[in-house]
This record gives C-alpha cells, sequence and structure tokens, in this order.
C-alpha cells in the first residue's frame, strides 16, 4: 500500500491536534491509521480457498483505495489550516482559536 | 464531586496547557503540571499523587521510562498514558505490557467522554479505597496487635501455642477511688494511665492484649521476654507519683493458648482474640498480691532476666488460689529503687 504520509509524521498531527478545539484532523489520520491495520491484517490472514482469497483481495482494494482517499483528504485539510507539511507542527492560528470543553 | 492529587506530564506547554485548563474546568484541583521529569523528584519530595496522566508524545519514545519511575516511587498512584494510534500505541502497549507501569491506555485524540469518565472512576475507586484503609486502620488499633495474624488465618480454629512472660496491672482500691472522684475525671485518669502504661509495654517490644477495666494485660514473646517484662514493669512501678491511681505488678512467664474465642459466623456474633493457660492466671494472681508501686514476678522470671538493680525481696511459699503448689517469688518496689 502506498504511504503519503509516515507513521511519525501523522502520529505527530495526532499528538499536537490532541486538545485541539476541532480534533477532526486527529481522526483523519487515526482512520487512516485504522486502515494501514487492516491492510495489514488481511495480508496475514490464511487463503487456503478461492472464495477466501477474493475477500481478501476485496478488502485490499476497497482499503488501499479507501486510504489513498482519507491520506489525500489529510492533505487538503492540513494545507486548508495551514500546517507546515516539513516539520507537521501545528499552525499557530490553530491553537489561539476558541477552547471548547474536550 | 471535586478530585484532587492528580499529575498531569507533558513535555508540550501548549498540549499540557490546554489539558489544564478542561481539567480544571471537570473540577479537578491541585493539579501538579510537570513537563520536565527532572522536576519531580522535588514534585514528590512535597506531595505523592493519586493518579499521573501523561501525554506521551511519540518521537520521545524514551519518555516512557518516566512511568517506571513514577511507579517505583509512587506504587498506590495510577497512571493513565494518552497516546496516539498506530507505531505508538503498540510502542506504549509493549512498554505496558513488559513493566506493568501502566495502567490505563488511552487513545488520542481525546474527542469523547471516555477520558474524563475513566479519569473519575478511577478517582472514586481510589478515594473508596482510601477511605476503606483508613476505616481499616481504626479498626486495626481496636484489636491487640497479635490478633491481626489470628484473624487473617482465617477463623482461628488453631490456638497458637507458645512460651511468653505475661505482665499484669491493676489499679488499687479502684472500687473506692470510683466512688471518690468524680466518674469523669476518674475516666480521664484512667485512660490517660493505661495508655501510658501500653506505650511502655510497646518500647519494651511487647503487646497489649486487652484492657481488664482497671488494668492493662501484656505478654513479651522471644528471647529476653523475661528481662523485657521485667524492666517493663519496673518502669511501670516507676510511674507510681505520675498518676493519683496507685496500681500493683505481676509477672509470670511460662506457656499460653492465644487464639480467636467465640463465633462470629453467626449474625450479631463476635470473636474475641485472647491470651489463656494457666501463667495468665499466675500472672494475674500476682498482680492482685502486689501493693501499689509493687512487681510481684515469680522466682524464674527474676533469674532469668538477671535484673541486678533495683534489689528485690524475696517471698517463699506463696500460696496463690487456684495453684496446688505454693509459688517462690519475688517483690521489687519501687520505693527501694
Amino acid at each position: 500500500m502506498k504511504e503519503q504520509f509516515n507513521p511519525a509524521q501523522i502520529s505527530k498531527v495526532i499528538d499536537q491536534a490532541l486538545v485541539y478545539q476541532c480534533a477532526c484532523p486527529a481522526q483523519v489520520c487515526r482512520a487512516i491509521f485504522e486502515l494501514r491495520e487492516l491492510y495489514e491484517y488481511q495480508i496475514n490472514c490464511a487463503s487456503d480457498s478461492v472464495n477466501d482469497e477474493l475477500v481478501h483481495k476485496t478488502i485490499a482494494e476497497a482499503t488501499e483505495k479507501a486510504h489513498e482517499q482519507m491520506e489525500e483528504c489529510l492533505k487538503k485539510i492540513l494545507d486548508i489550516e495551514g500546517w507546515d507539511q516539513s516539520t507537521f507542527a501545528m499552525p499557530e492560528a490553530l491553537k489561539k482559536k476558541p477552547g471548547k470543553p474536550l | 464531586m471535586k478530585y484532587s492529587g492528580l499529575m498531569l506530564i507533558d513535555s508540550d506547554s501548549y498540549t499540557s496547557s490546554v489539558l489544564m485548563s478542561d481539567l480544571l474546568g471537570r473540577g479537578f484541583r491541585d493539579i501538579h503540571a510537570v513537563s520536565s521529569t527532572l522536576e519531580l523528584p522535588r514534585i514528590l519530595q512535597t506531595s505523592q499523587p493519586d493518579v499521573v496522566v501523561f501525554n506521551y508524545h511519540s518521537d520521545q519514545p524514551d519518555s516512557l521510562i518516566v512511568c517506571g519511575t513514577l511507579k517505583a516511587l509512587v506504587p498506590r498512584a495510577a497512571m493513565i498514558v494518552i497516546v496516539s494510534p498506530g507505531p505508538a500505541l503498540k510502542v506504549v502497549r509493549e512498554w505496558a505490557k513488559q513493566t506493568r507501569s501502566i495502567d490505563v491506555v488511552i487513545e488520542k485524540p481525546l474527542s469523547d467522554e471516555r477520558f474524563f469518565m475513566t479519569l473519575e472512576e478511577i478517582f472514586r475507586v481510589k478515594v473508596a479505597t482510601r477511605e476503606m484503609e483508613e476505616r481499616a486502620e481504626r479498626l486495626a488499633k481496636l484489636v491487640p496487635e497479635d490478633a491481626l495474624p489470628a484473624i487473617e488465618r482465617g477463623g482461628g480454629i488453631e490456638a497458637e501455642m507458645f512460651e511468653a512472660a505475661v505482665l499484669f496491672t491493676d489499679i488499687r482500691g479502684s472500687s473506692r477511688l470510683i466512688r471518690e472522684m468524680p466518674p469523669r475525671e476518674f475516666f480521664d485518669q484512667l485512660n490517660q494511665l493505661l495508655s501510658t502504661q501500653a506505650r511502655h509495654v510497646q518500647n519494651y517490644q511487647g503487646s497489649v492484649v486487652k484492657y481488664t477495666g482497671d488494668g492493662v494485660m501484656a505478654i513479651f514473646r522471644g528471647m529476653g521476654r523475661s528481662y523485657l517484662a521485667l524492666r517493663c514493669g519496673l518502669e511501670l512501678a516507676g510511674l507510681r507519683n505520675d498518676t493519683k491511681l496507685p496500681f500493683g505488678i505481676g509477672i509470670a512467664q511460662g506457656l499460653v493458648l492465644a487464639g480467636l474465642i467465640g463465633d462470629s459466623n453467626h449474625a450479631g456474633h463476635r470473636s474475641q482474640y485472647d491470651v489463656v493457660g494457666a501463667t495468665v492466671h499466675l500472672a494475674s494472681r500476682l498482680c492482685s498480691l502486689a501493693d501499689a508501686g509493687e512487681v510481684v514476678v515469680t522466682n524464674g522470671i527474676n533469674m532469668a532476666a538477671k535484673v541486678t538493680k533495683p534489689v528485690p525481696r524475696s517471698v517463699s511459699g506463696v500460696s496463690v488460689r487456684g495453684f496446688d503448689k505454693v509459688i517462690d517469688c519475688v517483690v521489687f518496689s519501687s520505693s527501694a529503687a
């Protein structure tokens, strides 16, 4: 599966967005991790029958597609919010947003 | 409900400040915010947390060591680690499994109520546990210290037999004193005297089995029990000038049986720890022979203790109620000390 963002970059976004008033970017990151885990999981599954192979192929294709879309989504979100995509540091402007309880 | 005793460890000042603000908004008080583990020794000197929240940043994997350090320094504290999903979560889970230093792992982002619900639940458990411990501590003070192992053994059907020196104290003329003194004053004097006696018993490695109303019954076990019991008795006798309640002391040594007496398996019934045996009776009888400020002990105790001062007076062939043979005793008098 192609990866546009490495785990450290995604984790960094989540770490900073932990208490960011809108945690949506972090939720997208979380979805990306979950898709990667699902992809890994199905790779390690036994395929003892033609049906098994078909099941796993279907999951792999859907996961790759969803993963690509979610990564693209994350990239757009980070662009819109002005994240520095070389350091993945949260923009100061976001930090100044009025607080909302977790 | 207000919760206090929370430590927040977060190396990022921004996330720390926002977490702190939310925690305060939820009623958490007296939060110790720690940004560097170097601050921990100083903070732990003044207060120890009930709960630690550690915000793990995936770019600082070494920072997990703090969980182990804290668990070693404050084992009672619950350790909550908040961590991003993915590889960081795997690292933290593996660390938790290997070191057992993490109690709860919560995934980021903290966008739902789970974090606070977990935190509040842990605090509720901590408060309940502390109340139970305080209650147990108060109750433990009401039973003799030797009774606790018997209770923990469960049931106490098996009595324990051992060699002990048994010491009794008893107020002389207490019936007259209680008539002559205002009841409240008598109670206060009695309470003060028995507490002092118990303290001296403890100082000499003895343990008070019970308060007998006008005195104490204590036992001394192990090597040197005769010496310790006699030294304790002599020191107690020396207290005669400090109290309005004169008392005598008796000490005997021999086999005793200790255990729980009574059946607490039925509703409304209860057991009581006690030490019984001929030695106990003898010590009690010797005590009743002692005048105020006197310590009456068996010759055997005196020989074993080898106390050279004060010099006792021998009283041979004492007839003691309930004992067929006469007993050879010695009497130490505090006035002769």
